[in-house]
């Protein structure tokens, strides 16, 4: 299988041009001097993207959509590393209780959109931001699993019994030795959590209420509402510029193979 | 000699234990890993448990650790009871196969953790991981990182962690498994050293039996969760118990032999047509019984062809070993007997004839498992 | 001292298990509940209990059509997937580039990107004065511009590209474990590439290819953005048809049981799966021999 055969690598290169495509093209329409999206974008100009900070709901939307993620990230990374340490530490019924708390992201996401609405209106929850963090930190709680158990099961057991022998107690022991070993899960797991929030549309609009929606859902209603225009893709541009430095940093922090590794699904 | 000589021997008050099991049983999931040990280890003594993996030795040195449970038994240390208090509160020092130094920590600071832990003041941890670090001679290497040590120096920094906190009992768990050859034999000097420097009561478990003989006061044996033989490396070498610790240490002959005649105190063998006697405080071997004897390849004698103190054999292999040769011979009934020869005197050739001699101090007559042997009982 | 730890045990999963059940399993047991509700006593509680829901809208010729539509956009998703995912596996795994990593990333780092910008990209790319129209007319392929997006074609596009990512985990992960050795063999005993791949990479590869396959079908059939921002408000897919029920006709009842359906669909998929083609893929399932 030869790999380097120029028409293999033809059919290649056209793939990546498919695979970026669509960003690229968003970019690029982003500095049209036009109101209405075209490729090629006649002329350059950047009057959208510092027009942006002037429009209040975009300005509110992000704002919400940050506050939100960093907050769903914490829980997510509490309630993650908390179960991928049972999990590690657990025989009978782990592969059981890991598909249970895995679960979350293997059902469709419309179904817990709404099953999460309709079960907030009956108990009397109020969408908004809490409902929105709760819902998200469910579905981004199962990356922060995965990412940290990558890391837990290479963890040997004998670094934490030496803690023990040494005379440290279970949570000096989970805090001086397992918590900084399992740093680099941590961390991707933080960041995808992060990621995963911020960039979440179904589930974000089904809890959304009036001033509080979050960028994404927003920039769906907008589209679906009145379709595209120049203000949208500038967002839109920073939206990818936003995403490939949180990535570029954690590549940075952590390297990039261990972090898609831990992306890496299977059902 | 026979087991009851060994029980004796174990049975016999050491002086003041430092440490003792009683009856100790473990299972995991159903199979016995640890199966009603008794042993004792006197202060300052260096034990080791030796066998093949699976025997229930690692399991032992982790109770004894505290870093697992006890299904039933005692373990008593210095005259106390230590079965509920947890492995940090046990104050022993371990050293786990992997060393298991904390690869976020500097020298200095894995060495100093358990220090740390015991709220020593800065300056006076630091003079002791400087001295302990003296004391495995790796001075200096406080702020490396154990990615940036060799084998020999990891292992070393995991016995400083271990020593500086002054614990009453030493746990090494194949402390010599991952070194290569030379190093090996190095550090086995520079342990040996240590421990007897130290004076440090000190359990080691070893599937290398050269390790087990050339580091410890007395070996235990152990096999499938019990302790087939406990004595001095000299003792379990030159007088197995049983076929088991006959085979597990060293290369040994095991030839049938009936017993012609019983007196008290001795036996008289045949062994291939060979008449001998052994002395013997044998109890449940009777004339007229076929026994399994031990002699070990370097106590076989080899004389030239039609010897009338041996029996005929024929040479089947003959194996140059550099310090010394391996031949291995069979008798006319397919009995198979290797002995350690001189390399320096004649090679020797299949199908040659000899005359392999064997004397009954050099034999040992084994019992075949530790159920033949009368009851274990610890007083 | 045994049972103490176990209890300890049950008390730490207690937390994070009250935690999913709150927010996941009670949730999904009212969708249930609401798709067995009666609509006559109240379209948005659930009150009453009936049957009848499953058949009257499972039976309406407008959520038939939209299931159709749904399942005929999952399967070719999966398809244009597969095809396009397949040889970029196959390179990702093989290439000794240095560049590797970089293009190891820019494969997957769309799944972080936010669907809405990807599928914005798609609306610039093929609506009629889109860039993939304005290039045709150009050339002078074409006379007058294509039809390209806010129609299925636009959907399956867009999804496919979305789900494209998942495709090649799945797939790399199987490709990966082929060890180089097996080529090796094959090519001295006179194989061509061809051959090669027909008869030693591509079944060994299956596994991944199945897993990737039912990920990506199941994905496709449950995606709602891309549908909505890319079919022009003219396709109906049943995420889209439950959308609609639940903020414009306010019909939860029937909402629910579009959901539940949708649901049902998945895990039947998933169950078929598993029986049916884990048979077929476990011969030569690799991960079985190591």
């Amino acid at each position: 299988m030869n790999i380097d055969h120029p028409a293999f690598r033809a059919v290649i290169v056209a793939i990546f041009a498919f695979i970026l495509a669509p960003i690229v093209v968003v970019i690029a329409a982003s500095v049209s001097t036009t109101n209405y999206v075209s490729f090629p974008p006649s002329g350059f100009t950047l009057r959208w993207f510092v027009e942006l900070v002037t429009i209040q709901i975009y300005v509110d939307a992000l704002q919400y959509s940050f506050v939100v993620a960093v907050i769903t990230t914490l829980i997510s990374l509490a309630v993650g590393t908390w179960v991928a340490l049972l999990l590690r530490s657990t025989q009978k019924g782990r592969a059981l209780l890991q598909t249970l708390f895995l679960s979350p992201i293997l059902l469709p996401e419309i179904a817990l959109g709404i099953g999460l609405l309709q079960y907030f209106s009956m108990i009397g929850f109020v969408r908004g931001m809490i409902a929105t963090i709760l819902a998200h930190s469910i579905i981004c709680t199962p990356y922060v699993i995965r990412s940290v158990a990558a890391v837990a099961t290479r963890l040997k057991v004998s670094l934490e019994e030496s803690a023990l022998v040494l005379g440290a107690r279970p949570l000096r022991v989970l805090r001086d030795v397992t918590i900084p070993l399992l740093k680099p899960g941590l961390i991707g797991g933080a960041v995808m959590a992060f990621l995963i929030s911020f960039d979440n549309v179904t589930i974000s609009m089904f809890l959304a209420a009036p001033g509080a929606i979050t960028l994404p859902a927003l920039l769906f209603n907008q589209a679906a509402e009145s379709g595209l225009n120049t203000s949208l893709a500038a967002i839109s541009a920073l939206l990818v510029f936003f995403t490939i430095a949180v990535i570029v940093l954690m590549s940075w922090l952590v390297g990039l193979d261990k972090f898609f590794a831990a992306t890496a699904s299977s059902k | 000699m026979l087991m009851s000589e060994n029980q004796t021997q174990m049975l016999s008050a050491i002086p003041r234990p430092y440490l003792e099991l009683r009856s100790v049983t473990k299972s995991y999931g159903g199979t016995l890993a640890v199966n009603d040990i008794n042993l004792s280890v006197a202060e300052g003594e260096c034990l080791s448990l030796l066998g093949p993996s699976g025997c229930g030795k690692t399991t032992l040195l982790r109770l004894i650790a505290g870093l697992a449970e006890a299904d039933a038994g005692d373990i008593i240390c210095g005259g106390k009871r230590i079965d509920g208090i947890k492995p940090y509160a046990r104050g022993f020092g371990v050293v786990f196969q992997d060393y298991a130094l904390f690869p976020h920590m500097t020298v200095a600071k894995n060495i100093g953790y358990g220090l740390k832990i015991r709220k020593y003041p800065t300056a006076q941890i630091q003079s002791d991981v400087a001295n302990a670090l003296a004391k495995v001679g790796l001075t200096g290497m406080e702020d490396r990182y154990p990615h940036q040590l060799s084998g020999g120096q990891q292992q070393r920094v995991a016995l400083a962690r271990a020593i500086v906190t002054e614990p009453t009992l030493l746990l090494l768990d194949e402390p010599l498994g991952a070194l290569d050859k030379n190093l090996r034999e190095d550090m086995q000097v520079e342990l040996r050293a240590i421990q007897r420097r130290l004076g440090l009561t000190t359990i080691l478990v070893t599937h290398d039996q050269e390790e087990a003989m050339t580091l410890s006061d007395r070996v235990a044996v152990m096999s499938r969760g019990r302790i087939e033989q406990i004595g001095t490396p000299r003792d379990v070498y030159q007088r197995p118990s049983n076929s088991f610790v006959a085979k597990f240490l060293g290369t040994s002959n095991l030839l049938n032999a009936k017993i012609l005649a019983k007196e008290t105190g001795n036996l008289i063998l045949d062994v291939q047509g060979l008449q001998f006697h052994i002395a013997t405080e044998s109890e449940f071997a009777q004339q007229g019984d076929t026994v399994t004897v031990s002699i070990r390849p370097e106590s076989v004698k080899v004389a030239a062809a039609g010897d009338p103190r041996g029996f005929r054999a024929y040479v089947v292999g003959y194996l140059f070993q550099g310090h010394r040769a391996l031949a291995v011979f069979r008798t006319s009934d397919g009995a198979e007997i290797r002995a350690f020869i001189s390399s320096t005197s004649q090679a020797l050739s299949e199908g040659d004839e000899v005359s392999v001699q064997l004397t009954g101090e050099a034999c040992v007559v084994l019992a075949e498992t530790t159920s033949d042997m009368p009851e274990q009982k610890m007083r | 001292m045994h049972r103490r730890n176990t209890s300890i045990r049950i008390l730490l999963f207690a937390l994070p298990l009250l935690y999913l059940a709150a927010l996941f399993i009670v949730p999904l047991i009212n969708l249930f509940r609401m798709s067995l509700a009666d609509p006559s006593l109240s379209k948005t509680k659930a009150q009453g209990w009936t049957l009848a829901n499953f058949g009257n809208v499972l039976l309406d010729p407008v959520v038939i059509d939209a299931m159709i539509t749904t399942f005929r956009i999952g399967v070719f998703v999966t398809l244009l997937a597969l095809l396009i995912g397949y040889p970029i596996s196959l390179f990702l795994t093989r290439t000794r580039s240095r560049w590797r990593g970089v293009l190891l990333a820019l494969t997957l780092a769309p799944i972080f990107i936010s669907i809405v910008v990807r599928s914005y990209g798609w609306i610039v790319l093929l609506s009629k004065r889109g860039v993939i129209n304005s290039i045709l007319l150009q050339l002078g392929v074409t006379s007058q511009p294509l039809h390209l997006i806010f129609n299925e074609f636009g959907i399956i596009i867009g999804t496919a590209h979305v789900l494209l990512p998942f495709m090649v985990l799945s797939v790399m992960g199987s490709l990966q474990v082929i060890e180089p050795s097996l080529e090796s063999a094959a090519v001295s005993l006179g194989a061509r590439p061809w051959r090669v791949f027909r008869d030693i990479i591509w079944p060994l590869s299956l596994p991944g290819v199945g897993a990737g396959i039912l990920l990506v079908f199941i994905l496709a059939i449950s995606t709602f953005v891309t549908p909505m921002l890319l079919g022009g408000q003219v396709v109906m897919t049943l995420p889209i048809l439950a959308f609609q029920q639940f903020t414009s006709v306010f019909n939860w009842v029937e909402g629910s049981t579009v959901i539940v359906f949708l649901l049902v669909s998945v895990v039947i998929v998933s169950i078929i799966y598993e029986r049916a083609l884990r048979r077929k893929l476990s011969t030569v399932d690799l991960s079985r021999i190591k």
